[in-house]
């Protein structure tokens, strides 16, 4: 076993600061949450599971980072494999994925109002084809924001399923169809399993972006679409009420823990899996 | 000593001299600066982003400063009440400009100074019933001007007698051709001014609750900020919404001459800004010199003409260029058709009022 000197513990600093930090934030979070005056206190808590509309908005943060998710895992797939096909263009196709970056998260938001809007280009071109009268509503309920997060964060998707997918040598997809196996079959058999922790990873990452989100929801959303970031955003910069807010934090860090969860250990069982294969 | 070092003594004398002259001429040009630095410390005032900081700047900043007053620095911020309240304790600014809920909140929670009404007497042109005071009858800022919500027109859609009543936004005429503020904003502007309409008021609000669970019905969506608002105006993305006077009049000014505001038959709800100065400030004799100053006439003239902002103090008057503008022939003849609710009232029971109607939109 590879012996380190002691003085390299010393290269641990920076990390055990930033975990610090977060543990000390965390714990500050939950302190102003549930601590009034040093007893413990979850009034708050019960009063927004009390309140019908409140629990629906929670129902709600789940239901749309759900389907966020899901369309990224099933949208960015298909555009991580063709990049890591892709020899000679990867590198370009990586940066059709990453440019969006570049641009501010409002303003890629204003883009779908402009595209879906009542006077978007694609109401325009209806009406002015004569196919519809009036405007369609494109925008303004929760299939737009969903699209809007997807818009917003499926590059992280492409990214952790690309990364997994360059490891997998093209070589085990050609011995798998010269063994008689079909595209599907190979997919299924070779490169599904093998990519897996890429999408474990790409799909963390996305849920936790989407149960947080605030911009993309507020921007897009229609009467009924308030999610939890935004109610949040609403009590820290409106109502200066941190504890109510620090509740709300605290509610829907369980839920993205409970999410993260059950696929960090599916991804461990995968890692151990794979290994032993 | 030779004719040379006597010359070399000579020229460092005068060098000497010379350095000592320019010194002291220096720190003579830099004693009255310095003497007017300290009566005339730079001030800070913090304001809304979106155009707001160029009228503080054309109206009040730079005529303050050429009258005498001291330099004052605009920061545009996108909040200066949660600015105010992030620096408690440690003001960064010396005002801050804020709705009058915002003012009644940092003036409930301790956050601002106050004044005695001799400190600012500027204020004896402003009519009472537009102070914000503490119990014990102290100034808790200066209201400089006001703005009005009423009901923001697209022409191309509709035509301004289309809204001529706040009930109109209930006609299924137009549904899903409205927008509405979210429940923070339609608990202290679109409530007050709907309960009056439908003979209710601010305490007693279920006529407007219904108005505005009728309008939500109609609305295509709850937007979110004021440039969303703009852009659906001025695209046409909406026929109408309840809206502020101030955003109105800036959009015409840029060439949006589609968009028009109305004051319905009931009147608009009268929007008053408070400027507020943060608790510890520093330079308090320069802050009150400069409150003083935007609680005076001529500058809220001038706030009005470039920005249309109703001036506060009843001495102003609304110059003959701004009366197409205002579509009013004084700023009295205005503000008879303004409602002032209880603001206090609206600042006491603002969460809950929020509340109530986040769960009645949530039935819709």
């Amino acid at each position: 076993m590879m012996r380190y000197p002691r003085w390299s513990l010393l290269f641990t600093l920076p990390a055990g600061c930033l975990i610090g930090l977060f543990l000390l934030g965390l714990g500050q979070l939950l302190l102003s949450a549930f601590f009034v005056d040093g007893r413990w206190d979850a009034s708050l808590l019960l009063e927004i599971l009390a309140r019908p509309d409140q629990v629906a908005m929670l129902v709600r943060t789940i239901v749309i980072a759900l389907a966020t998710t899901l369309l990224s895992l099933l949208l960015g797939y298909p555009v991580a494999y063709l990049i890591a096909r892709s020899e000679h263009h990867r590198n370009h196709l990586l940066l059709l994925v990453i440019l969006p970056w570049l641009v501010s998260v409002v303003v890629r938001t204003y883009g779908w109002m402009v595209i879906l809007g009542p006077k978007g280009l694609i109401n325009s071109a209806l009406q002015w084809s004569g196919l519809v009268d009036s405007p369609l509503p494109f925008m303004y309920h929760g299939g737009t924001v969903v699209l809007g997060l997807v818009h917003v964060l499926c590059p992280f998707m492409i990214l952790a399923i690309l990364a997994a997918l360059l490891k997998v040598e093209p070589a085990l997809e050609e011995a798998s169809m010269s063994l008689g196996g079909r595209p599907f079959q190979t997919f299924l058999r070779v490169l599904l399993p093998l990519s897996l922790p890429g999408m474990l990873t790409g799909v963390m990452l996305v849920w936790l972006m989407s149960v947080g989100a605030i911009v993309t929801p507020l921007m897009l959303g229609g009467l009924k679409d308030t999610l939890i970031g935004s109610e949040i955003f609403q009590q820290v910069l409106h109502f200066f009420d941190y504890r109510k807010a620090a509740t709300f934090a605290s509610l829907l860090m369980v839920v993205a823990i409970l999410g993260v969860l059950p696929l960090q250990w599916l991804e461990r069982r995968l890692s151990l899996q794979l290994r032993d294969a | 000593m030779t004719l040379e070092s006597h010359r070399r003594q000579v020229q460092r004398r005068q060098l000497l001299s010379i350095a000592a002259a320019a010194a002291g001429s220096a720190t003579a040009a830099s004693l009255p600066r310095t003497a007017r630095a300290q009566s005339h410390p730079r001030l800070t005032h913090a304001t809304w982003g979106g155009g707001v900081g160029k009228t503080w700047k054309d109206a009040f900043t730079d005529a303050f400063e050429a009258q005498g007053g001291s330099p004052v620095r605009i920061i545009e911020v996108p909040n200066p009440e949660a600015q105010l309240r992030a620096q408690a304790g440690n003001p960064q600014y010396n005002t801050a400009i804020v709705t009058q809920v915002q003012a009644i909140n940092l003036m409930r929670d301790g956050l601002i100074e106050t004044f005695s009404v001799d400190e600012l007497p500027e204020m004896q042109n402003v009519d009472r019933a537009y102070w914000l005071t503490t119990p014990d009858n102290r100034l808790a800022g200066v209201t400089t001007y006001f703005v009005y919500y009423g009901i923001a027109v697209n022409k191309t859609l509709a035509k301004p007698a289309d809204f001529n009543s706040w009930t109109r936004l209930a006609d299924p005429r137009w549904k899903g051709k409205l927008s509405m503020t979210r429940p923070i904003y339609l608990s202290t502007y679109d409530l007050p001014i709907m309960a009056r309409a439908t003979g209710g008021s601010e305490k007693r609000p279920a006529s407007g609750l219904q108005l505005i669970e009728s309008m939500a019905r109609n609305v295509l969506n709850m937007s979110t900020s004021l440039a969303q608002q703009n852009t659906m105006l001025i695209r046409g993305e909406i026929a109408a919404m309840p809206f502020y006077s101030g955003r109105v009049w800036s959009m015409r000014a840029e060439g949006h001459q589609d968009v028009e505001m109305v004051i319905p038959k009931e009147g608009a709800l009268l929007v008053p800004y408070i400027v507020v100065v943060p608790k510890g400030v520093k330079n308090r004799d320069a802050t009150v010199r400069w409150l003083n100053y935007m609680a005076s006439a001529a500058p809220q003239e001038r706030s009005a003409a470039n920005s249309g902002y109703l001036p506060a103090n009843r001495k102003a008057v609304m110059l003959p260029a701004a009366r197409a503008g205002f579509g009013a022939e004084s700023f009295q003849a205005l503000r008879a058709q303004l409602y002032q609710p209880d603001w206090l009232y609206i600042a006491r029971h603002h969460k809950e009022t929020v509340a109530t109607i986040e769960k009645m939109l949530a039935k819709i």
